[in-house]
């Protein structure tokens, strides 16, 4: 259980998240918010680049931020938005790093570690990634062997900073379903961009606008309009839809809202 | 039908020449090694029980070996710590130069001479030089922290600094020499050269380069971590503000050592990591071996060119270096193949 209490961070000493206080619980969560609203930062305050300015961020008691790196490095574990990486390495040379927070100075590539991660590549159906180069790969495969590396972290919290971005439709929902897979046996937030992926994937819904929560919840048990009249905080021109197959969005014009009064 | 996740390209396989290539080279160093060993102002001949001499044993045992073995050792290290950077900075155009250290040890080198101190003092100073420009790299890096830019442009943008003070240093004392005798030295220095190289010399270079040699080698898997940004590295629980100090500091430590001994040594550990890439197209386990290898042959190769290009006299090694090194980007742009590039840096 990952619980934020008060928390302030930002950069410069200009708060970009602001008094922030929820809890995530072992299930798939996911932040949405407009681009400044503060998802990367409070990913960053969690995962402990940042310093947080005030506040708290406790994992199962443990104040995370506080922790050395490699100890952090054994309870959270994060993909990126965007990756940084010089040609010639391997979905396994990226998986193998993971392992820096157990070996530390002796840090050692080894046949063990290799096994594992094969093991661990299996399960995402992407058994042939640790054996390719990262500049061969698509976005799609990309975003999956950085999905494996933070998985070969072996954390009971996982980031994923907008997972989604750049992936066709295919490699969307196959991720989400993967990240939502994952969820049984840990506490993985994501943040993402569209609402209705949120809708479709999340158990529980997190909405950050200027550094605040405005709202917290289960799209499984609230009621459309409910829905509907958070989500439009954040969209104010959005529309949620049930219908027998679950809840779809949609995006109203100006005529259209017009013409429905 | 399922949507697939199920990946279809595999990488390609080494091709097989790429294989033997790598496979053979340690065993084509030390025939180049051997071959090396015979030639010079002296020639000597391996296995000759005629020319068992004492004049040749001190020849052999005195300059030819010491003389083949720094060449190993100085290739090998601005190999390593060319990889080491290129990875570190994740950048293909890094090379050890970028730190300054050259620059430092050149200036030093050139205070040394112009006080007309012997051979050792020169090596002592050019070290302290070298030094000198890792600690003032350090500290801008740590005075410019507020500026906001990242580390590593902070430490590429202090290594120009460094680099540009300690030439403008070494373009005085230049001025200050005498031509005849003192310029014609700095000059010769700053072009590497391995002519004066004795047993104890090397013995010196080795203790110097030596351990943060051994120690890069060792701590290569952390240097391959920082190439991936300091927010990932930092994601896994290795502190990138450290790691960047400590692989630094331990690149001018082992290039100090050998540039103080043997001069600069122009563009061996640019070039070296792009070769070793083109050969594996992997950056994986023995990539800083191959790095040594590769910079221990090209070195070993130039210096054999160095002293017999011209017979009876010794040209500076930088020369036929900087060649291999043009010759090879050439052929490498010329041949359509991208360099071992910074997609996504």
């Amino acid at each position: 259980m990952l619980t934020v209490e008060h928390l302030t961070a930002g950069y410069d000493g200009v708060p970009v998240l602001r008094d922030l206080c929820c809890g995530f619980a072992q299930e798939f969560c996911v932040v949405l918010g407009q681009n400044g609203s503060g998802k990367t930062t409070l990913f960053r305050a969690v995962s402990g680049t940042l310093r947080p300015m005030g506040g708290q961020v406790l994992f199962d008691g443990e104040e995370l931020p506080r922790l050395p790196a490699r100890q952090r490095a054994r309870r959270v574990a994060q993909v990126l938005t965007t990756h940084q990486t010089l040609s010639g390495l391997t979905g396994m040379d990226i998986a193998r790093m993971a392992f820096y927070a157990v070996d530390g100075l002796f840090y050692r590539p080894c046949e063990k570690q290799e096994q594992r991660i094969r093991q661990l590549a299996k399960k995402l159906d992407a058994a042939s990634l640790p054996d390719r180069l990262l500049e061969e790969m698509s976005a799609g495969e990309r975003q999956l062997a950085e999905l494996l590396a933070a998985l070969c972290q072996d954390t009971p919290l996982l980031l994923l900073d907008e997972p989604t971005a750049s992936l066709d439709f295919n490699r969307t929902h196959e991720l989400l379903i993967k990240a939502k897979r994952l969820a049984e046996h840990k506490t993985v937030i994501a943040t993402l961009h569209d609402p209705a992926l949120a809708l479709r994937y999340a158990d529980r819904i997190y909405l950050l606008q200027d550094g605040r929560l405005v709202a917290e919840f289960a799209p499984a048990s609230t009621d459309v309009r409910q829905i509907e009249a958070y989500l439009r905080m954040l969209y104010p021109r959005i529309r949620v839809i049930r219908w027998e197959g679950g809840l779809s969005v949609d995006y109203q014009t100006e005529q259209e809202k017009r013409t429905e009064k | 039908m399922r949507p697939s996740t199920a990946l279809p390209r595999q990488t390609k396989p080494l091709r097989p020449w790429r294989k033997t290539v790598t496979a053979l080279l340690p065993g084509a160093l030390c025939v180049l090694a051997a071959v090396s060993l015979c030639f010079g102002s002296y020639p000597l001949r391996l296995f000759d029980p005629a020319a068992d001499t004492w004049m040749a044993g001190r020849v052999f045992w005195q300059l030819r070996l010491p003389r083949v073995l720094a060449g190993i050792l100085a290739g090998g290290v601005l190999g390593v710590t060319g990889g080491v950077c290129q990875t570190v900075f994740c950048n293909p155009l890094a090379s050890p130069d970028i730190t300054g250290v050259a620059s430092g040890a050149s200036l030093g080198a050139a205070a040394a001479i112009l006080i007309g101190l012997t051979d050792f003092a020169r090596i002592g100073f050019a070290f302290l030089g070298g030094m000198a420009a890792l600690g003032a790299l350090l500290l801008f890096v740590r005075l410019s922290r507020r500026a906001g830019a990242e580390l590593r442009s902070r430490y590429v943008l202090a290594g120009i600094l460094v680099s540009a003070a300690a030439d403008a240093g070494v373009m005085i004392l230049k001025t200050a020499a005498d031509p005849e005798r003192e310029l014609a030295a700095i000059e010769f220095w700053t072009m590497g050269s391995f002519a004066a190289l004795t047993a104890d010399k090397l013995l010196l270079m080795a203790a110097a380069a030596l351990p943060p040699l051994v120690l890069l080698l060792a701590f290569s898997g952390q240097a391959t971590i920082l190439s991936r940004g300091s927010r990932q590295a930092a994601a896994v629980g290795l502190s990138p503000v450290l790691w960047q100090m400590v692989l630094l500091t331990l690149v001018t430590w082992a290039v100090a050592g050998v540039v103080s001994t043997v001069g600069v040594i122009g563009f061996v550990g640019l070039i070296v990591p792009h070769i070793v890439l083109a050969l594996r197209s992997k950056r994986d386990k023995g990539f800083f071996l191959l790095c040594f290898t590769v910079g221990a042959f090209l070195t070993v190769l130039s210096d054999l060119f160095a002293r017999t290009a011209a017979p009876g006299s010794e040209l500076p090694v930088s020369i036929f270096c900087i060649g291999f090194a043009v010759l090879w980007f050439v052929l490498l742009f010329c041949s359509g193949r991208v360099m071992g590039g910074d997609r996504g840096c």
